[in-house]
């Protein structure tokens, strides 16, 4: 049973892996943007698109959305429940 | 049209708030080579870029600027989050304070409020991505600057990320200058402005 | 814990590349009065973690400064 401080652990590396993920997809982005035809870095990109989509969707069913397309409406509007990304508890 | 993420592009996390330090780095929220003009000067250029691929370069490396104007905020709004009136005062920032309070505002580290006089959008390939080339560099000297000017590891894990950023910006706008060099004749690329079709005529 | 001091420290460690080393691309054919800037190729790619750490994915672009603990 997870106590309180690994739940936070975890959601925590979570979130990291989100953000390392997303920011090797938004170099790539560039890279393509002038180098249309690099097979490599499409290949990358799409190995990348694949395990961002798994993490950000394990998240926000664990923890909420972080992208408001995909709020969980069950329980009413959530979109400022978890603090706000310029909070250091947010980083 | 833009999405939003509830995160930061980088995280931020800083532990000891410093006014000094939040004055000088203001400069990159609303200064003259700072994230906000960059990012409006980029999304502004897209528009009459002829080639798609530039347009769409300078959708993303616009895109990404407000991400950086949103990380340099973070850092502004950390940096002075809790102040006391003794540290308002005995860092200068009390000049700031007067009109802002803790509130973030877009100006220089002058005082100069955000110009866009300090931005080209020119209609020409050549001369935008000749602009967007000088900017990033003078973005990056900012933040060499800022770097000499602050010794938090805090601080400067964030501000060392955005300067490496501009330099790999540098990169991909010369890239495109060489897409739309592609796209004329090497006899003379200033013959005709590919932006302006009624030109010479 | 997350962030802060730790992670700065973590992500200080990537290799870079001098400039002498690097050498994606040539610049080919050149006129006068004309700006050019080699193109890169795709190669020595840091890992996601290694890459937001260095502010690239690229070694060849990490060129850090000389202050703010940069090699």
């Amino acid at each position: 049973m997870m106590n309180g401080q690994s739940r936070q652990n975890e959601k925590s590396a979570l979130f990291s892996e989100i953000t390392e993920i997303s920011f090797a997809m938004d170099e790539l982005r560039l890279y393509l943007d002038t180098h249309p035809q690099s097979a490599e870095a499409l290949a990358l990109f799409t190995e990348y698109q694949d395990k961002r989509h798994a993490l950000v969707a394990e998240y926000t069913e664990k923890y909420g959305a972080i992208y408001s397309y995909k709020i969980n409406t069950e329980n009413g509007w959530s979109w400022a429940a978890a603090p706000m990304p310029w909070e250091t508890e947010a980083n | 049209m833009w999405g939003y993420e509830k995160r930061l592009q980088y995280p931020v996390n800083i532990k000891n708030p410093d006014a000094r330090a939040a004055k000088v780095i203001i400069s990159q929220y609303g200064g003259p080579d700072g994230e906000l003009g960059a990012s409006l000067r980029y999304l502004s250029q897209r528009f009459a870029m002829p080639y798609k691929e530039v347009s769409g370069l300078l959708t993303d490396i616009g895109t990404e600027e407000l991400a950086h104007l949103e990380i340099i905020g973070a850092i502004v709004y950390q940096l002075t989050k809790g102040l006391d009136i003794p540290e308002i005062m005995d860092s200068g920032f009390d000049t700031y304070f007067v009109d802002h309070t803790l509130g973030v505002y877009p100006q220089a580290a002058s005082g100069v409020p955000f110009c866009a006089g300090a931005i080209a959008s020119k209609g020409d390939p050549i001369a935008d991505l000749s602009e967007d080339m000088a900017a990033e560099q003078k973005a990056r000297v900012t933040y060499d600057n800022i770097l000499k000017l602050v010794d938090d590891p805090d601080i400067i894990d964030p501000i060392r990320f955005l300067r490496q950023r501009e330099i790999v910006h540098f990169q991909r706008f010369g890239e495109a200058l060489g897409i739309v060099r592609d796209n004329l004749s090497s006899k003379n690329y200033y013959y005709v402005n590919p932006s302006f079709t009624n030109g010479c005529r | 814990m997350f962030g802060g001091r730790g992670m700065a420290d973590q992500r200080r460690s990537v290799p870079t590349f001098s400039s002498r080393q690097a050498q994606s691309g040539a610049v080919g054919p050149t006129v006068l009065a004309m700006a050019y800037v080699p193109s890169q190729s795709f190669k020595n790619i840091y890992s996601p973690s290694d890459a937001l750490g260095a502010g690239t994915l690229f070694a060849e672009l990490n060129m850090p400064y000389c202050a703010g603990g940069g090699k």
